[in-house]
């Protein structure tokens, strides 16, 4: 019984080790993914302080973004004040001397990111 | 006793033995060549004797009934040919077949798809007409052959076969028949064993009754019932069944249709009637003395317990006691449930040392044959008494004996199915095993591939086209579970190939541990191994008798 019990020892170490071959799951990466366990940061200026000034918004992740252009939708939450101009940049049409605040947003297929830009005028003495 | 199927072994008779019997069987030749059937007085519809029981069958009435009574212990055999059939019945068959209520079964099972009415039904299930045969014939250990024409386009509706056999055993065919065919009529019919013509010690006819569409009619077909002794069936002096043949004539052809019974049904109709032979040793004042007792384990089951005991004190010297213990045996093998397959053999074996130390080897031969074909690598012990190893070498049939060693079967299977590979005569399911594992492994790369593939759509996403991101992640995710589960599953065949070659093995060895010097005095078994044997100055092989 000994023996047998050795010999199938043997068998089963040898087929544990050819069993190997499992994989973990894939890991979610991409943003455009709902799911995604990715952190996406948007960078940009706190605030504007001139009418006409234009501001860059860039995406920043913590996993590689996909190759190549995007197709984010960049918009924002009070274009009257501060518009898309489409690949992350914003033009201020309208400010006042109060700061207001406006959420630029990054659509990724349906999954937002956002920001909030303080939009305001410089009063010069 | 087991009447299953067997296969021939090769005769070993002596030179001299042979031509004695082939000089036989061509000076017989001209004696047994075939009659014309318009020839022959037709066979009486009554019985024209009553069979009265000799010296040797004295007690043969009140045995049967006792068995009668206790089970359905006989088995009965059918045999086609390409116009008839034959029905080989043991006395023990005759009466498990006597119900009127399988008859009826029979019947009955057939009402429904041939429109029989219930009035017919109980009609049909009536008809006996061999009654007064069997009467005549009941004290006397006779095998009944019932000789039938074949059912044109035979209906299996019968509720089993006990009861197909019933109605058959009555002359009762179901299915739908067309007009009389002379050709097709049973005249007469006659055993030979081994071309020699045998007699029957009775023999009748009766109509055949044709249950077909809407009824039952007898359009003046016959059947026929020849009463043969028992000892027609018995094994040659070789230990080999014999051959029978049955010839049978229709009422106009000058040539019968030959219809050999099969080896296996004679050696277990010959079987059947063992356990009443073995009540018979020593009734006629032969003494028999065991010389060399086989010692087998003592069963558990009741009845053979007894008959083992039996055997001991026959050992020991009180010889009327044999008898008993062989008789008790194999009646016990008659009814189910069996014992163990061990207790079987230890019975058989120790009946088949009674019958030998009274002289009747055949039936001794009979017995350690049937044991052979299920332990071809029983080997007996030498203190065995020496006829029963000779026999046992006679009836010995190839087969491996020898086991691989268990780690080595191991080693093997590191390649799926190369376990199973090593031991032989399993090859094709070592080829499987491999195929499968190996495919399984293949599947599983392939799938493996594709997630990738599906994986690396999902990274690239930019967000443009459909499918979206989590479809893409879902259906690569899914791909790579598929693959981990082919895996295991491959890893899973593997691991079963291997351990099954290793399990197997295993049983192997001990099976053949369990066989090897049966009949030895308790503790005193030996066994033999061969094993490597390196000293200074020699290396090889090395016999260790334990």
């Amino acid at each position: 019984m000994r023996r047998l019990l050795r010999s199938l020892g043997l068998a089963a170490i040898t087929v544990v080790a050819g069993a190997c071959d499992l994989r973990e799951p894939f890991p979610r990466t991409n943003p455009f993914d709902p799911d995604a366990e990715v952190e996406i940061t948007l960078l940009a200026p706190d605030s504007t302080h001139a009418v006409g000034e234009r501001i860059t918004v860039t995406v920043q992740s913590s996993m590689p973004l996909p190759p190549g252009p995007l197709a984010i939708t960049w918009r924002s939450s009070n274009p009257g004040l501060l518009t898309s101009l489409g690949n992350g940049d914003y033009l201020v049409l309208n400010a006042t001397t109060t700061y207001l605040p406006v959420t630029v947003v990054a659509d990724f297929a349906g999954t937002l990111y956002s920001r909030v830009v303080y939009v305001g005028r410089r009063v010069t003495p | 006793m087991r009447p299953g199927p067997r296969s021939s072994r090769p005769a070993c008779a002596p030179a001299g033995a042979r031509v004695v019997a082939l000089a036989a069987a061509l000076l017989a030749a001209p004696l047994v060549s075939p009659l014309a059937a318009q020839d022959a007085a037709p066979l009486p519809e009554r019985p024209d004797s009553v069979l009265t029981p000799g010296t040797r069958h004295a007690g043969f009435l009140e045995w049967r009934t006792r068995v009668a009574e206790r089970a359905r212990a006989g088995a009965s055999f059918l045999v086609q040919g390409a116009r008839y059939q034959l029905l080989v019945l043991s006395p023990m068959a005759v009466d498990a077949l006597r119900p009127d209520s399988l008859a009826l079964k029979a019947t009955r099972g057939c009402q429904k798809a041939l429109r029989i009415g219930d009035l017919e039904v109980e009609r049909i299930a009536a008809l006996d007409p061999w009654a007064a045969f069997d009467s005549a014939a009941r004290a006397r250990p006779v095998v009944a052959l019932v000789v039938l024409p074949l059912e044109e386009r035979p209906y299996d509706c019968h509720a089993g076969n006990l009861a197909r056999f019933a109605a058959l055993s009555r002359g009762t065919l179901h299915g739908p028949f067309g007009a009389y065919v002379r050709t097709r009529d049973v005249a007469r019919a006659e055993l030979r064993r081994d071309g020699l013509l045998e007699p029957a010690v009775l023999a009748g006819r009766a109509p055949v009754t044709k249950v077909g569409i809407d009824g039952a009619a007898q359009d003046g077909t016959q059947h026929l019932r020849l009463y043969l002794e028992p000892e027609l069936f018995a094994p040659t002096a070789e230990g080999t069944a014999a051959r029978v043949e049955v010839h049978v004539w229709n009422p106009i052809d000058p040539e019968p249709e030959i219809l050999p019974v099969p080896e296996q049904v004679v050696r277990a109709v010959w079987q059947q009637l063992l356990p009443w032979r073995a009540t018979l040793l020593g009734d006629d004042g032969q003494v028999a003395r065991l010389a060399a007792p086989l010692v087998v384990a003592a069963p558990r089951d009741s009845a053979l317990l007894a008959a083992h005991r039996a055997y001991e004190a026959g050992a020991r010297g009180d010889a009327s006691a044999l008898g008993d213990a062989a008789a008790g045996a194999l009646e016990r093998l008659m009814y189910r449930s069996l014992p163990p397959r061990r207790e079987i053999r230890g019975a058989m074996l120790e009946a088949a040392s009674v019958f030998s130390a009274f002289g009747e080897d055949e039936a001794a031969m009979s017995l350690v044959a049937d044991v052979m074909e299920a332990y071809p690598c029983l080997t007996f012990a030498p203190t065995v008494q020496p006829s029963l190893r000779e026999m046992g070498e006679l009836a010995r049939t190839p087969a491996r004996c020898t086991a691989v060693p268990l780690p080595w079967i191991a080693l093997r299977s590191i390649v799926p199915g190369g376990g199973t590979w090593t031991t032989p005569q399993r090859r094709g399911l070592a080829l499987t095993l491999f195929a499968a594992t190996v495919g399984a492994y293949l599947l599983a790369g392939a799938t493996h591939d594709f997630a990738d593939g599906e994986y690396a759509k999902y990274v690239a996403y930019d967000g443009r086209t459909e499918p979206r991101a989590g479809p893409l992640y879902k259906r690569a995710q899914s791909a790579r579970t598929i693959a981990n589960v082919t895996t295991i599953a491959a890893a899973g065949i593997w691991a079963f190939s291997a351990g099954e070659a290793v399990w197997h093995e295993w049983e192997h060895a001990r099976a053949l541990r369990d066989v090897r010097g049966v009949g030895a005095p308790r503790g005193g078994r030996r066994a033999a191994s061969v094993i490597p044997l390196v000293a200074p100055g020699r290396a090889g092989l090395a016999l260790s008798i334990r």
